[in-house]
């Protein structure tokens, strides 16, 4: 471990100076929480007030339906009924006989259906009224304020610490010989694996960990979506987050003999399957995975600092994310010891 | 013919790296539309419920049965934080918590179950209301000391009548429709992906300005490199192309009847992309410039252009940005084309457009190489 | 022996860059590789270095076998690759600190080698710059100073002098002697045959992976059959003068060159040019130019491969 100091401070500077790259590290968790903050603004749905129905006035039903607060009830014969659902101003019309003409499923059909039920149960019951006690409410609510917004912007900082990969990919590959001139001659020096290891390492976290903070501190101050209550723990899973990406990036890097565009591509894949499986781009596929493959939900990197972000944050529990945190970092020094083994120091068939 | 053949060349010694890319992007398509499918529903909403039972009384598991009835329970042992986790990842709708006396509960008319629910949604309300109609008839129905279960099942099952309007057709044909929005975005980071790596070894900038130099037309130099490329990803695009034939039924049935225009639209969504690509290549040959360009316009356009998200969902600032890349062109052809009154002359304009992408940025390249080249002729001399 | 190697073959695929071959280089010389473009210099080097697999063959560096992960043996080792090697976005004297730094750790030894190296190289004025602000030229000479800073045993200089300026390369071919002159041992891979000529104490020409003919300059050149060329332009055409030329006693062959321009290779030297001046006066042949010249290696090649190394 010869010579770290000088390793690592001309492996800053060679990063520091590469503007290209910089400019990537920062423009890019910022660009994407843009657009994320762009797609889902409105995807939090207003809250449930009420539901807009119809039925004729001479419905036998019709009187029972008004006093039923959910329902804002018009009247209305069947014809314009059909021409006001169509240009879906309507959610239901309910027949005289008790069913009901919709245009489309959905949550607000269902319960109007559900209020049908209880009438027509209520009849096949044949119990006298006086039985049923309207006056009990049986259910306790607890409404939890949590947005989709909030939820997509914890899963994107998961993703972006991976996508930090990218800097370790080029810190680790400039030590190989078959990637440039200057990995082979870095090759043929007395340079340790111990010390390419550590250096490129220290270095891309440097780097990696600044890019997450910046992805943070963007989504908070200048799109204004609450994500930190609880800043200490928060930075300690960025922390641990960018120590992943540099250990993915590491990987990447040395497991195989691809060129460096093939490294990109291999890490871009990978990235992407983790962001779906975590539900990226569709929330069932990570129920899915946590059922159906929990070893592969437990080590999914996107999903434990998603649900780390999720449970310090919004559920206030910082006692349950050490465990996951602790898997991420073992799986890290794991990467880590493996690309120690394959990096650089061997011969190759071509270079 | 030389370039088109060194560029055929270069893709199959790329093969190693390039095949399981395709495998793993025709994975995720797949298994967005398979997920898309098992929601579709023409009836009642099925709630996701997380329910802790502490109760275990002969009442707790008649209502868990009648709960179980079109919907999904999962019957879990977590406390408020687990189940607001579970919440919060969209894994329930909603959670109850049944309390441990639900009999006595129910009789003196207390509060019996608890529930933890995302604002006032519609699901959970839905749910809600189940539970309350469940204990009210109970309630009713308790007689002689006894809960008549009987009874109370037997009335449940009364069900009213749904008609729909018209037979619902445009959503039968969701999957497809799903298959090839979502597509969007996999499209377009696959071309940067694939093409990208090809180009990386035809990128040495020096090799291409020699090229130029010697004889070979700027022009037909570039139009070899984009026939090449196309060919590279007709093939890396055909198991995604192919695949909606295997399931059969409805989803192949759909495909078939509309294969021309959903073709064209992809081919029209590729090809401007490229141009796009290309454009970006003629500024900057670095992997990680060009990796992290792809992703950004893949996967931000892709999101904002309602590839991923209903249109419905999209404020109108994202639907006017994402007029500024091909995607959200893809997509309007893509949600027209299903329409029972679906004609030509309706996507002509997106036709058009996409067009102007491919042309207008295959000129860009052109001038950026025009500039370059007379730069390096100038250092040169 | 320094370097040992033999019956070296190393294949790419069905290529096959090197072929049975063998060195062996002594401490304290200036061995040269010497072939055209393809033949193998710097796969033997590469394989030497063990940054390639090779098929067959036995190679000791130091008289051990050096593996990838001999740090010891690498420490007494300086390269200077073929193509440029250094960080782009370091500064010249941060790249030479940098690679002199994997070897020394004293910092004070370390800047008086750093300088040491700039200087050698001759890249004073360009210390603050960084590589991209270098003339191609410039680059090849950070490229040198990067591998030599720290004074090492063993030296290989793979093709460093490519484009640089003919008075730098004087400079720098003289302090590669200087290198020797302080005990290190050279391994220096060219196709220029004068730079091969001037530096180096002992020739390996090298063709389509084989090494063809070894040893000294002039225990080459004396090697072969022609000893000495003599060139002569003629003022008109004389009768059947390429077979009179012929028949001349030690002439090996006469080419004809041009017009009336003879070549007449001899193979003995031995007061050719006097005996062919007596025999013109005597037969009444007036020429316009003639000279004399001694083998070059450029004749070694072409007699043990039929080709021209010069193009
Ligand atoms: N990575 C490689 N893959 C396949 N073939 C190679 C590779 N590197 C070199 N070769 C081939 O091996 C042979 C020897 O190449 P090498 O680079 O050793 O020659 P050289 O003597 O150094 O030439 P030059 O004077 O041009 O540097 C050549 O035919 C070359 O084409
Ligand atoms: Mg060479």
């Amino acid at each position: 471990m010869k010579n770290l100091g000088l390793n690592i401070k001309y492996m800053f500077l060679e990063t520091v100076r590469d503007k290209g790259a910089i400019f990537w590290l920062l423009a890019f968790p910022i660009l994407l929480s843009t657009f994320f903050f762009l797609a889902f603004q409105k995807l939090d749905a207003p809250e449930l007030t009420t539901i807009k129905v119809a039925a004729d006035p001479n419905n036998p039903y019709y009187q029972i339906l008004e006093t039923i607060e959910v329902l804002d009830l018009e009247q209305m014969d069947e014809d314009t009924a059909r021409a006001e659902l169509d240009e879906e101003n309507l959610t239901a019309y309910i027949k005289a006989d008790g069913s009901l003409l919709i245009k489309k499923s959905g949550a607000q059909v269902s319960i109007v259906k559900g209020i049908m039920d209880q009438i027509i149960q209520m009849q096949k019951m044949q119990l006298p009224p006086e039985r049923y006690d309207f006056t009990a409410v049986y259910t306790k609510d607890e409404a939890v304020n949590l947005s989709a917004m909030q939820y997509f912007m914890y899963t994107l900082i998961g993703m972006i610490s991976i996508y930090s990969y990218f800097t370790a990919v080029t810190s680790f590959s400039t030590y190989q010989a078959n990637i440039s001139t200057l990995g082979a001659r870095l090759s043929v020096s007395p340079l340790s694996k111990g010390t390419v290891v550590l250096t490129s390492a220290i270095v891309s976290l440097i780097f990696c960990f600044l890019s997450n903070i910046i992805a943070l501190l963007h989504i908070q101050l200048v799109l204004g979506v609450e994500l930190v209550n609880n800043l200490a723990p928060t930075i300690l899973i960025l922390f641990v987050a960018s120590l992943f990406g540099v250990a993915f990036g590491a990987i990447i890097s040395t497991s195989n003999k691809l060129q460096m565009d093939g490294k990109i591509g291999l890490g871009t894949t990978v990235t992407l399957t983790l962001s779906f499986f975590t539900g990226m781009m569709n929330p069932q596929v990570k129920h899915f995975i946590e059922d159906k493959l929990p070893l592969l939900a437990k080590f999914n990197p996107v999903a434990i600092v998603n649900d780390a972000l999720v449970s310090v944050n919004v559920l206030a529990d910082t006692a349950g994310i050490y465990l996951p945190l602790v898997r991420l970092v073992a799986l890290s020094l794991l990467l880590f010891l493996i690309s120690m083994i394959w990096i650089g120091r061997r011969s190759y068939d071509s270079i | 013919m030389t370039v088109y053949k060194a560029f055929l060349q270069l893709t199959w010694r790329k093969k190693i790296i390039i095949i399981p890319i395709v495998g793993i992007f025709l994975a995720i398509s797949i298994i967005i539309t398979v997920t898309v499918q098992e929601k579709q529903s023409f009836e009642d909403v099925s709630l996701k419920i997380g329910l802790v039972d502490h109760s275990e009384s002969e009442l707790s598991r008649d209502l868990i049965s009648y709960l179980e009835s079109g919907n999904q329970v999962h019957l879990i042992d977590a406390d408020a934080t687990e189940q607001k986790r579970g919440i919060f990842n969209d894994r329930y709708d909603l959670t109850m918590t049944i309390y441990e006396n639900l009999e006595q509960n129910v009789l003196s008319g207390q509060k019996a179950v608890g529930m933890i629910k995302n604002r006032q949604s519609a699901q959970a309300y839905f749910g809600e209301m189940k539970v309350q109609k469940f204990l009210l008839f109970s309630k009713a129905a308790y007689e002689n000391g006894k809960f008549d279960t009987a009874r109370v099942r037997e009335a449940l099952t009364a069900d009213s009548e749904i008609q729909f309007l018209a037979a619902d057709q445009a959503e039968t044909e969701n999957y497809v429709l799903v298959y090839f929005s979502s597509g969007a975005y996999i499209f377009s980071l696959l071309i940067f992906l694939a093409v990208g790596m090809v180009m990386a070894d035809f990128g040495d900038e020096q090799l291409q300005l020699r090229n130029e130099v010697s004889g070979k037309s700027k022009l037909s130099f570039q139009q070899e490199l984009l026939l090449g490329q196309i060919t590279l990803l007709v093939i890396s695009l055909l198991p995604i192309m192919l695949y909606p034939l295997v399931p059969g039924g409805n989803m192949t049935r759909i495909y078939l009847e509309h294969l021309g225009p959903i073709v064209l639209n992809v081919a029209l969504l590729c090809v401007a992309i490229l141009s796009i690509f290309n454009f970006i290549y003629s500024l900057s040959q670095k992997h990680t410039t060009i990796s992290a360009v792809g992703n950004v316009l893949s996967m931000g356009f892709g999101f904002i252009s309602g590839g991923m998200v209903p249109r419905e969902f999209l404020p109108d600032i994202s639907l006017i940005l994402a007029r500024f890349f091909p995607i959200y062109y893809y997509i309007n052809i893509n949600e027209a084309i299903y329409q029972p009154d679906f004609t030509w002359g309706e996507i002509l304009p997106d036709i058009l457009i996409q067009l102007g992408f491919t042309c207008g940025f295959f000129a860009l390249n052109l001038l950026v190489r025009h500039l370059k080249q007379k730069q390096w002729r100038a250092v040169k001399n | 022996m320094i370097i040992e190697v033999n019956g070296l073959t190393k294949k790419y695929g069905d290529l096959v860059a090197v072929d049975n071959f063998d060195l062996q280089v002594a401490e304290g010389e200036i061995l040269g590789l010497l072939g055209p473009n393809g033949s193998g210099k710097t796969t033997v080097i590469n394989t030497i270095l063990s940054l390639l697999r090779y098929q067959s063959g036995e190679i000791k560096v130091f008289g051990e076998q050096l593996d990838p992960d001999r740090y010891d043996l690498k420490a007494r080792i300086g390269v200077v690759p073929q193509e440029l090697a250094f960080f782009t976005n370091l500064t010249v004297y941060q790249n030479i600190d940098y690679f002199c730094g994997l070897y020394i750790n004293d910092k004070a030894q370390r800047r008086q080698y750093v300088d040491g190296a700039i200087q050698y190289v001759d890249i004073n004025k360009y210390r603050k710059f960084l590589p991209k602000q270098l003339s191609g030229g410039l680059k090849r000479r950070l490229n040198v100073a990067c591998g030599i800073a720290h004074r090492p045993e063993l030296i290989f200089l793979d093709e460093p002098t490519v484009a640089v300026d003919a008075q730098s390369r004087q400079f720098l071919l003289d302090n590669i002697k200087n290198l020797r002159d302080h005990g290190s041992t050279i391994v220096y891979t060219t196709h220029y045959l004068e730079e091969a000529e001037y530096l180096c104490d002992r020739i390996v020409i090298m063709d389509a992976g084989r090494s063809i003919a070894s040893g000294t300059a002039n225990e080459l050149k004396h090697g072969i059959t022609v000893k000495e060329k003599v060139t002569v332009t003629f003022d008109q055409d004389y009768e059947s003068l390429e077979e009179r030329l012929n028949a001349l006693s030690n002439v090996l062959d006469v080419h004809k060159l041009d017009e009336r321009k003879y070549l007449i290779r001899f193979q003995e030297s031995n007061s050719n040019l006097k005996k062919l001046l007596d025999y013109f006066s005597r037969q009444g042949i007036n020429f316009l130019e003639v000279y004399n010249e001694l083998p070059s290696l450029n004749d070694v090649f072409f007699e043990l491969t039929g080709k021209e190394l010069r193009e």
